[in-house]
């Protein structure tokens, strides 16, 4: 039937040329497979060149169709409709694009595409077999893009299916109604509001690019496997190598950043899954680049470059998985649950890891044993799963035979290594390769630890068909995990920051040593004597610097004892690395890229141990307890700021001044004076709030007030017990500090959004050494509904006899109950009524007036007397009347005018000081790691030229 | 054995023997009903924001203290004094991990993070449109 208002043709075309995507994919896959045995390996190489291209056009049709639909508003389709709405300012048109699964896999796609024309360029006698392995990359992920249903199963996730296509709402009665479109989908649902921002446009396309750029060094191990020529892979791969851990760094960095930014957590790392997920192939990838550069002259670890380069692709791999399969699930607050996808995802992971342990095997025989016995248990897992029913159970084979497969990699991972790669040399110890190496180990420790805390969730998952085994281990044992285990709910613990720093910050440790000792060792053996002498300089210099900033700053730190040592280390390798730069290089830039770097790295990783471990929270409110739950309840660390006061914070003086809001955000504005000290002359009257009552106190003399009233009171003041009326007109409430200059004014906003909650946004102030980062932890954006006398809605409060209400322009204390007797007649109550007369009274700076109310209960009716106070704005009416812990308990509900309401935030301002060494350290890392890869490009240009 | 070999089979060993150790002393996920049999003891809890219960959130009084009421992976209903501010989209939120420990017959929570809707969870919002068009 024709639908009103849709556009079919272009969700026509944009299908069309995924389909035809796949097609060239595999088209190009398989000539450039036949190019690379002899027989017209030319022309077979020319059909893959062309296939490619044809499949690099279709990606981009369907990338611009896509785009056409977004500026179009087309909300007919679902991925349009889900990521923009008309308000959405179309310069957020690129992080709508890729905000989806399907998105994302075209960019990733796009980069895969660029990365290839590049190879087919300058690949020279690597290109047929590189093109081979990306092609086949390419053929896996376009079909997540096909969304065609083969029997039961979806294959992948049609960018271009329209709203009522969905399986959810093809049976909706809406969904055959000629007219739903403009009826239901005149707008989209919006880009999520944290999204819409510039880091949401640059973030992705880097980090794609750095999940692509995987690919290539990757290709390159599997082309010297297949070629069988074991190192001559490196030379050319190693710039493309740390190309990769450049960009894919970059793009990690750039998360790191938005966080500290956008988001209120006051960091910019939280081991969040998703985070977790990228960071592990970074680190596997410089271990992995690093070991290629030792084997570069002289083939000694072979096995581990292929490991190491064969894994960070992997581990891109598992990390897509990880957040996109929605294995995570309710353990990560971030993990996108995809439906449907998982199997697709696990595939494509495995396949992977399949074919690299075949080709670490140079024996034909092996690899075709380890090849069958793999695809026998790929075949089994999913027919025993296909089989399952309700009289026999194999929903759990895919799970078991996924850890069998892998058991079987590892072994045969083991088998290539101990036939084919080990060599009984031995590298002497004071040596830059064992080092690099032991290096390269440690980052893979490290890595493997974040990525097994990570994969905890999978760990649940597969271990369900196993769970009795685990109870019985538990029973025998006592061991919790397998506990945990047997119930599905093993879990990190509650302090995830802390878990992971506990073991990285040793691996860091060791990292940040070796970058410093091993720059001053030379390939092969070395005079230990000399070496040390060497680096002495260093670390006498780094100790020193060590020791002045423990001094200086007073670093204190309970929580790691490794962080003072930490200190010392990250210095050290800065301070060796710029030695050697200078000393060494004797400054020469051009060659000067791996020191650059390792300064970099040295001082990320310094800024970031500084900044985090000695933040400091400024803002702090004392509140006394009144939530009759004891101690332990107060808040400290953010600060209950009234519109228009002034408060103490930190070494500011601090005013709220207002908020306001466009529709779309709201800034709230806090002014940031400098600190003068308060001074008082003999006989001032200043009084202080003591559980909310006013005490009042009388200055001895002139003085100028030191920064707490403790310090002075014995002093500087008398205490005042009953002041008269003209001191009290005198009394002003004591203060420390009066505020100086105005220095800044910073305006943390609340992103508003009904669709997805609204987002607090910090406003941070940049110094040179320090940032002060604040943010709102609570604050009034709606206007404040009040009814129609301008009240605002009612609250419910108990109180005890002698309890204290804070009101905005005083206090509300409940005295005392009676109980009427016979003057009930009186007033024309029956005497089978109770009546309870209740006292309170109001005492405000102003005046101290008594309410009396009265509380009828008749039979099971109880009512209560309205209280008012006309000047203040304020009612009140007794609810309930009950007996508590030897004293009454009255329910009072009661609310306030708006027009006395005072305006107020709660905000929490931190410190960080020297967190702008952490960004000078990230650019200066990849400043360095450019120069490393022109260098390299030259040196391989030059070698060619002379081979 | 090479040198190299050696120091990866020791780090291994110890990184693995480590690992599994520790591992073994990390919370799981728990009921409102083990928080309470053990006071005092630190629990993670996952579960959901009743939104029928009052959210009680008085900043005037204390500035770090939400009241709200939450029910846990298998069913347990309690009462929770989070001390910390109510959270931006907390009314929206789909999923909660909250950390606290039982103290006085109170659930305390230090520690809590929330799970926005997910932008991916549409399909929901799509069968809820049928409602809004008829």
């Amino acid at each position: 039937m024709e639908y009103i208002g849709e556009n079919l043709l272009p969700g026509q075309i944009g299908e069309f040329f995924i389909a035809l995507a796949f097609s060239a994919a595999i088209f190009s896959m398989v000539s450039y497979y036949f190019s690379t045995k002899e027989e017209s390996a030319a022309s077979w190489k020319k059909l893959g060149r062309i296939g490619f291209i044809i499949h690099g056009l279709s990606v981009f049709m369907v990338i611009g169709t896509l785009f056409y639909l977004f500026m179009n508003h087309q909300y007919e389709y679902n991925y349009v409709y889900k990521y923009s709405s008309k308000t959405m300012p179309m310069k957020y048109v690129f992080s709508a694009f890729w905000s989806g699964q399907e998105g994302s896999f075209l960019l990733w796609s796009f980069w895969h595409i660029v990365l290839g024309g590049l190879l087919i360029l300058k690949g020279k006698n690597w290109e047929k077999h590189t093109m081979t392995i990306l092609a086949l990359v390419q053929v896996f992920i376009s079909s997540m893009l096909l969304g065609v249903y083969f029997v039961d199963y979806k294959f992948g996730s049609n960018p271009f299916i329209l709203n009522r296509e969905l399986p959810e709402t093809i049976l909706m009665p809406w969904a055959s109604s000629e007219s739903y479109l403009s009826l239901l989908f005149a707008d989209g649902r919006g880009l999520n509001p944290l999204l819409q921002n510039y880091w949401m446009t640059i973030h992705p396309p880097t980090l794609f690019l750095g999940f692509a750029s995987t690919v290539v060094p990757f290709a390159f191990a599997i082309a010297g496997l297949w070629k069988r020529d074991y190192s001559g892979w490196i030379k050319p791969a190693l710039p493309w190598t740390f190309f990769s851990v450049m960009i894919l760094g970059t793009g990690i960095l750039m998360g790191g950043a938005w966080a500290y930014e956008s988001l209120t957590f006051g960091g910019f790392w939280a081991w969040d899954p998703v985070e977790n997920a990228s960071l592990v192939p970074w680190i596997i990838l410089v271990a992995g680049a690093h070991i290629m550069l030792i084997n570069k002259h002289k083939p000694k670890s072979l096995f581990s470059a292929f490991l190491f380069i064969i894994l960070s692709f992997i581990f891109i791999l598992y990390s897509t998985f990880l957040t996109r399969s929605g294995i995570l699930g309710e353990s990560s607050v971030h993990s996108f649950v995809e439906s449907g996808i998982l199997p697709q995802l696990l595939i494509y992971l495995l396949f992977f890891v399949g074919m690299a342990v075949a080709m670490l095997h140079k024996d034909v025989l092996e690899r075709k044993i380890y090849s069958w016995a793999s695809f026998l248990i790929f075949v089994l897992g999913i027919g025993l799963y296909l089989l399952d029913t309700d009289a026999v159970r194999f929903e759990y084979a895919p799970a078991a035979f996924v850890v069998l497969f892998l058991l079987l990699s590892a072994v045969y991972t083991v088998k290539a290594y101990t036939k084919h790669y080990r060599t009984d040399e031995d590298e002497p110890l004071v040596s830059r390769e064992f080092w690099m190496f032991i290096g390269g180990l440690v980052l893979f420790i490290s890595a493997l630890q974040i990525t097994i805390w990570t994969s905890i969730p999978v760990f649940n998952h597969v271990a369900s068909p196993f769970q009795s085994i685990y109870a019985n281990i538990a029973n025998l044992t006592g061991w919790e995990w397998a506990a945990s285990l047997a119930e599905g709910k093993l879990s990190i613990g509650s302090d995830v920051v802390n878990i992971y720093n506990r073991w990285q910050i040793p691996f860091t440790v060791l990292i940040t040593l070796f970058i410093g000792t091993t720059q001053f060792m030379k390939y092969g053996k070395n005079d230990g004597g000399k070496w040390f002498k060497a680096v002495s300089l260093s670390l006498i210099i780094s100790a020193a610097i060590t020791a002045f900033f423990l001094f200086v700053w007073g670093f204190e730190d309970s929580t790691y004892p490794s962080n003072y040592v930490l200190l010392f280390t990250s210095i050290f390798a800065v301070v060796a690395n710029a030695d050697y730069l200078i000393r060494v290089l004797k400054g020469n830039i051009r060659k000067g890229g791996s020191p650059i770097a390792h300064v970099g790295f040295g001082l990320l990783i310094f800024g970031a141990l500084v900044s985090q471990s000695q933040q400091d929270i400024i803002s702090t409110t004392k509140s006394t307890d009144i939530t009759g739950l004891g101690g332990g309840i107060n808040s400290k660390e953010d600060q209950l700021m009234y519109k228009g006061d002034t408060l103490t914070m930190g070494n500011y003086m601090t005013t709220y001044t207002g908020y306001d809001s466009d529709g779309r955000n709201a800034y709230y504005h806090i002014d940031y004076y400098s600190q003068v000290a308060n001074s008082f002359q003999k006989d001032d009257i200043a009084y202080r709030l003591i559980q909310n009552l006013p005490v009042f106190f009388i200055a001895k003399q002139d003085h100028t007030s030191s920064p707490t009233f403790i310090e002075d009171m014995e002093t500087h003041w008398y205490p005042l017990p009953a002041p008269t009326e003209t001191q009290l007109d005198r009394a002003k409430k004591w203060r420390g500090f009066n505020p100086g200059e105005k220095e800044f004014t910073l305006s943390p906003r609340i992103q508003i959004n009904e669709t997805f909650g609204n987002a607090p946004e910090p406003d941070t102030k940049h110094y040179g050494n320090e940032d002060l980062f604040t943010f709102l932890k609570f604050a009034q954006i709606d206007k404040l509904k009040t009814d129609s006398l301008g009240f605002l809605p009612m609250k419910e409060t108990k109180m005890l006899l002698g309890d204290t209400l804070k009101l905005t322009e005083g206090l509300l204390i409940v005295d005392s109950l009676r109980p009427m007797g016979e003057e009930k007649a009186i007033f024309g109550f029956l005497s089978s009524d109770i009546v309870l007369k209740t006292y309170m009274h109001f005492t405000s700076e102003e005046k101290d007036t008594l309410l009396t109310s009265r509380f009828l209960v008749r039979g099971n009716q109880a009512v209560g007397e309205e209280i008012t106070l006309v000047k203040e704005g304020f009612k009140a009416t007794i609810k309930l009347i009950q007996p508590k812990d030897g004293t009454a308990e009255i329910t009072l509900e009661h609310a306030e005018k708006s027009e006395n309401y005072r305006d107020f935030i709660v905000m929490r301002a931190v410190k960080f000081p020297q967190i702008n060494i952490l960004w000078i350290g990230c650019l200066i890392m990849i400043l360095g790691t450019i120069i490393a890869i022109i260098e390299r490009i030259r040196t391989n240009r030059i070698g060619r030229k002379t081979t | 054995m090479k040198k190299s070999e050696i120091a990866l089979i020791i780090l291994a060993g110890v990184a693995i023997a480590a690992m599994v150790s520790a591992l073994g002393g990390s919370g799981k996920a728990e009921t409102f009903a083990t928080a309470f049999s053990n006071p005092g003891v630190d629990y993670k809890i996952n579960g959901k924001l009743i939104r029928e219960e009052p959210i009680i959130y008085n900043p005037e009084e204390n500035a770090a203290l939400t009241v709200f009421t939450m029910v846990d992976s298998e069913g347990g209903i309690s009462k929770v004094y989070l001390n910390e501010a109510k959270q931006q989209g907390f009314e929206q939120s789909e999923s909660i991990n909250l950390f606290g420990y039982v103290e006085d017959g109170k659930f305390r929570g230090h520690d809590m993070q929330m799970k926005c809707p997910s932008k991916y969870n549409d399909q929901k919002h799509l069968i809820d449109l049928q409602a809004s068009a008829n």
